[in-house]
């Protein structure tokens, strides 16, 4: 008898949990998810997208990017640029707090920005950020002490900044998450304990955390104490970790998260559906070659460049939103202010299989001999097991050739790319800021991971736009570098620009998507639930 | 008793060590280093190289493998490669409990389950009840417990709506994810208990009692429980260790933040510190419970304390 009534009162508990928690309560906070782990929640350490979407919404750096990814005035109300395009000069807004009632000065920025170049190779984004300050790359090398390098907090309100050359993209950076104002004091305090919890952060954003986990996920509450707090319409934000799939599909259709990405397999049937929407970002998916490996001629790469039908790909295989590249440099990247990057420079990777046929021909003939087992190196687990198949079948079809795929983890393909020789290899690149030279200055490495290319001419052609201060020169400098890289040496090509497919309750509007650094931005979301 | 315990926790040291050095060894074999990502290929060659040195990734395998030692020894596993700067310990002691909880559940809820219908389809050998734990069992063993997390998850969670799909917010989280793990435990002790409870009453020793008029329950709980379960206790030792230290697939699955999910990925990234402190975490559970198993063994089953009392194992 106490057993039956143990076991009713078991039954019991659970009923009554279940029925709190069964579905997403109807309250005014966002609910959505990323599919993986967290890896830090320090921003001097992180470099992952899910980071940079929960830290844009705790805090804020100078500038924010608007609708329409220009920067915007945020936590600077203003700033101005020194003829000579080298020094800026913010002002703060007056009476900036952060979320425990510390005053948040130009001394906060100061301390970030110089804490962010301190240390290359833990620092997320410590190699895009030094170059471009004066100074930066000596003091990470420890050349110079931290006073040589000029970013100084001028008063509470001023902070200035010099950079090493002008910078068409400096104040597009300043969004960045790693150039957020860091409080000295607190972060010195918290040492080792910076950031493994809520209470062990500063906020200064439009949300404040309410708990943080790199396996469970991120909550936050609405920030009062935010200077623009009155356009934020949302009470919180509900940011879960889902790393399988169809957990994240089956979460959406019982209403526990506001927005889930799709697979290829699920835009079939999903892509009629009013709440289905795509968008695609600066990330460049790309096949490159060996540029030390003389199996393969140049007409031979181009050939095989030109037999990928990359529109079928898109649209028949992946399905996602992505669209086909036309070089390196994603499609959209800025380029004069009017026309992107990619319309000025023209598409360097095409498919034309009649002309892949020819050159194919031409190529062998000169070589004397085709290429036996040719092997194209791929990372399993990601977009790229698709893509390998699809391309391996393009070169079948469009060339009659056979070329083997090697799948294997992203490390031991790296690995296998740095230490040893190639045919090709899919690898991908996303894009750090909003402009070319996010891509370009990849090529200068000369690393095997870069095909061990690194060719003078091309090295000169970049440099020169890294110190070019006309911004017409530096611009057609780099279209010059994509040209040489692709067109003329053939040592890569671009195959897509990743996209994302997704699904968005009705309810939800103004979620902001950038396709480069924080890609998804909550603050002015509002739900008409 | 004291001095036989004794002796196999010195066991347990020596192959804790042995383990060690194996699975350092292997982990340097693997492809590839902590590094190897897109971002650190941006660093120039003097840079990456001085990243290395930092991690004394840069000197010869023993040299790593006697610092990773000595600093175990003082309690220091090391930090975390992926999870930037986080010492080994907390990334580890952050994922254990979801695991050990639903694991747990798993655990009691699959053996309560089991045991009671192992000894009832004993008992009705042939019968109804025993052709129902039959097929459970067989069904229980054949199916793949992420099949059945995939089932309960859409029919319980997202058709019903009674639990949720999935996540980490309260403890009605982990009620489907236990269901889906208890399945296997539930059929395989449903399994044994029944086997053995079945030889156990056609024993001489059974007929006795019963001729003796001893009841049923009695009967049972007296003479025949105590005599089938221990094969039971073999089998539960490695269980309770397979479900206490997470499954991958469950956990990818209900998104639970579990060690399982943790394991994978600091193979995939290789995480050196992780998968050392995991591998030697793993170790020392599974050498606990066949100790434990082996203390349980001479209490239920008093020869086998004899015979170690007289020095045997």
């Amino acid at each position: 008898m106490k057993k039956t009534l143990l076991a009713l009162l078991l039954v019991a508990a659970m009923l009554s949990s279940v029925a709190v928690t069964a579905f997403a309560a109807d309250d005014n906070v966002l609910h959505v998810y990323c599919d993986r782990v967290f890896r830090s929640f320090n921003q001097v350490t992180a470099s992952d997208g899910n980071f940079f979407e929960v830290s844009g919404s705790w805090s804020e750096g100078l500038t924010r990017l608007d609708a329409d990814n220009n920067p915007q005035p945020a936590l600077a109300e203003s700033w101005t640029v020194s003829d000579d395009g080298l020094t800026y000069t913010f002002t703060l807004r007056e009476g900036l707090v952060w979320s425990n009632g510390t005053p948040l000065t130009a001394k906060d920025f100061e301390f970030s920005f110089i804490t962010e170049i301190s240390d290359s190779e833990t620092n997320g984004y410590a190699d895009v950020i030094a170059p471009i300050i004066k100074n930066g790359v000596a003091f990470m090398n420890g050349e110079v002490p931290a006073s040589e390098v000029p970013v100084k907090a001028l008063d509470d309100r001023t902070f200035e900044v010099v950079l090493a050359a002008p910078c068409a993209y400096f104040t597009r950076l300043c969004s960045l998450s790693c150039l957020f104002p860091l409080n000295e004091e607190f972060y010195t305090a918290c040492g080792d304990q910076y950031a493994v919890d809520a209470d062990h952060l500063m906020y200064c954003g439009p949300f404040v955390a309410t708990s943080i986990d790199v396996g469970v996920g991120v909550t936050m509450v609405k920030n009062p104490t935010y200077w623009d707090a009155e356009n934020v319409a949302l009470d919180g934000i509900d940011y879960k970790v889902i790393t399988d799939a169809s957990a994240a599909l089956n979460a959406y259709e019982a209403g526990a998260i506001d927005r889930v990405n799709l697979t290829s397999i699920d835009v079939v049937i999903y892509n009629t559906s009013d709440e289905f929407h795509t968008w695609s970002d600066f990330r460049n998916y790309y096949m490159q070659f060996d540029w030390t490996n003389d199996r393969l001629n140049a007409k031979m790469r181009k050939a095989l460049s030109m037999a990928i039908d990359r529109e079928t790909l898109v649209n028949d295989v992946l399905m996602t939103g992505a669209v086909g590249a036309g070089g390196v440099v994603s499609r959209g990247i800025a380029g004069d202010g009017t026309t992107s990057f990619r319309d000025l420079a023209g598409d360097f990777s095409y498919y034309d299989p009649d002309l892949a046929r020819q050159l194919w021909a031409e190529g062998v003939a000169e070589m004397g001999s085709a290429p036996k087992d040719l092997v194209l190196l791929t990372a399993e687990g990601t977009d790229f097991d698709d893509v390998a198949v699809f391309v391996q079948d393009q070169f079948r079809t469009v060339l009659g050739i056979e070329v083997a795929i090697n799948s294997m983890t992203q490390k031991a393909r790296n690995e296998i790319m740095k230490t040893e020789h190639f045919d090709m290899a899919l690898s991908a690149w996303g894009a750090d800021y909003d402009d070319a030279m996010t891509y370009l200055d990849l090529w200068t490495s000369t690393s095997g991971y870069r095909g061990y290319y690194a060719k003078d001419e091309y090295v000169a052609l970049v440099r020169a736009a890294q110190v070019e201060p006309d911004e017409a020169v530096r611009l057609q400098l780099m279209l010059d570098a994509e040209k040489m890289l692709i067109e003329e040496d053939m040592v890569v090509t671009g195959i897509y620009d990743r996209g994302y497919s997704f699904l968005q309750k009705p309810y939800v509007n103004g979620i902001l998507n950038h396709p480069s650094g924080q890609t998804t931005e909550f603050k002015y979301v509002t739900l008409t639930k | 008793m004291a001095k036989y315990i004794g002796k196999r926790v010195f066991y347990m040291i020596i192959t804790l060590f042995l383990i060690a050095v194996l699975t350092f060894v292997l982990m340097k074999i693997l492809p590839g280093s902590p590094f190897d990502t897109e971002r650190f290929e941006k660093l120039t060659p003097q840079q990456q190289q001085e990243a290395l040195a930092k991690y004394d990734l840069d000197k010869p395998i023993y040299v790593q493998f006697f610092k990773y030692i000595t600093d175990m020894l003082k309690g220091d596993f090391g930090t975390s490669f992926y999870y930037t700067k986080m010492p080994v310990t907390r990334v580890i002691f952050s994922r254990i409990g979801p695991s050990m909880l639903v694991g747990a559940q798993a655990i009691l809820i699959g053996l309560a389950i089991g045991l009671s219908l192992g000894i009832i389809a004993a008992c009705r050998h042939n019968g109804f009840v025993d052709n129902l734990t039959m097929i459970i069992a067989v069904l229980g063993i054949s199916v793949p417990n992420f099949v059945a997390a995939a089932l309960l998850q859409y029919y319980i969670g997202l058709k019903l709506g009674w639990l949720p799909v999935g996540f980490w917010e309260s403890w009605a989280c982990s009620v489907l994810p236990s269901l889906a793990l208890c399945v296997q435990p539930l059929a395989t002790s449903a399994r044994f208990i029944r086997a053995e409870t079945l030889d156990v009453l056609q024993q001489d020793y059974i007929v006795t009692a019963r001729s003796k008029g001893m009841t049923q329950a009695r009967l049972l709980l007296k003479h025949t429980l105590r005599n089938s379960i221990i094969p039971v206790i073999t089998i539960i030792g490695t269980m309770v260790v397979n479900l206490l230290t997470g499954s991958l697939a469950i956990e990818s699955i209900f998104s639970i933040p579990g060690i399982g999910g943790l394991f994978t990925d600091s193979v995939k990234n290789n995480d050196y510190n992780v998968i050392m402190g995991l591998t030697i975490l793993y170790s020392f559970m599974y050498m606990l419970a066949i100790l434990i198993t082996d203390i349980a063994y001479s209490l239920v089953d008093p020869r086998i304390r004899i015979a170690a009392g007289k020095g045997g194992d």
